[in-house]
């Protein structure tokens, strides 16, 4: 058991004023509940991957729009997890295409 | 056996009033119409305006539009969830609710359907009070 706990601290998550920087082999979990995400930030490193999960009743959509980067994802349905993997660095706003409040802001290194 | 004969007898006729109502909304095109003004005039209700607040209003109406069109018996296949989903969190009330209602009646008359047609679809609609107001 307590081999895990260094494992489990090199892959976890240090919130750091309301946002998240991580490493956990690459990915990082979002969950989408109550028309919102469960972090306002993240700060990441290229090549990582944010797993989204609906946690609501109803359908979200993940979208990011930027010169740079674009995602656009399907409807996702509840308890649907979409994946976006960051492949440019810089500072994305993720966006919910149902929700137009929803907003999460990924600062890719 | 009666029953069924009965009920079979309903349903026949439900079908063709149904119809009848979507035609009466102006089909397809009247019913986005409807669906258009009483958009605008939900945002512009200070009573409910804020339960739109998060809402992506262009995806709204066609939803909406679709719903009300497959109501009224056009061949349209609304997509969407079930009204307790769709609503979830909302912690709609009652006057929120009739606001919406006064908003939907006022975008249908600006867009010229009959009184007698408005309270068809109202009293379609009616049964989704029960699921759409939590509190």
């Amino acid at each position: 058991m307590r081999r895990g706990v260094p494992a489990l601290i090199l892959a976890g998550l240090a919130i750091i004023g309301g946002g998240a920087v991580l490493h956990a082999g690459g990915f990082i979990d979002v969950t989408q509940l109550n028309r919102a995400f469960s972090v306002a930030a993240l700060t990441l490193h290229v090549g990582d991957t944010v797993r989204f999960n609906n946690k609501d009743p109803f359908n979200h959509q993940i979208y990011v729009k930027s010169l740079d980067f674009n995602f656009d994802s399907p409807e996702q349905v509840p308890g649907e997890t979409v994946n976006l993997t960051f492949t440019k660095p810089g500072t994305f706003d993720v966006q919910c295409g149902i929700h137009p409040r929803m907003h999460l802001s990924v600062t890719v290194q | 056996m009666r029953a069924i004969i009965l009920a079979v007898a309903l349903l026949l006729t439900a079908a063709p009033a149904q119809a009848a109502l979507f035609d009466d909304l102006g089909g397809e095109a009247g019913i986005g119409h409807i669906v258009s003004l009483a958009a605008a005039r939900f945002l512009g209700d200070p009573r409910i305006a804020a339960t739109f607040g998060n809402t992506n209003m262009d995806r709204f109406q066609r939803m909406l539009t679709a719903q009300l069109c497959q109501v009224a018996g056009g061949p349209c296949l609304y997509k969407g969830h079930d009204m307790v989903a769709a609503h979830h969190g909302l912690d709609i009330n009652q006057a929120q609710f009739n606001a919406l209602v006064e908003d939907l009646q006022d975008a249908m008359t600006a867009s010229g359907v009959a009184y007698h047609a408005q309270n068809r679809l109202l009293a379609l609609l009616a049964p989704m009070q029960r699921d759409v107001v939590t509190r």
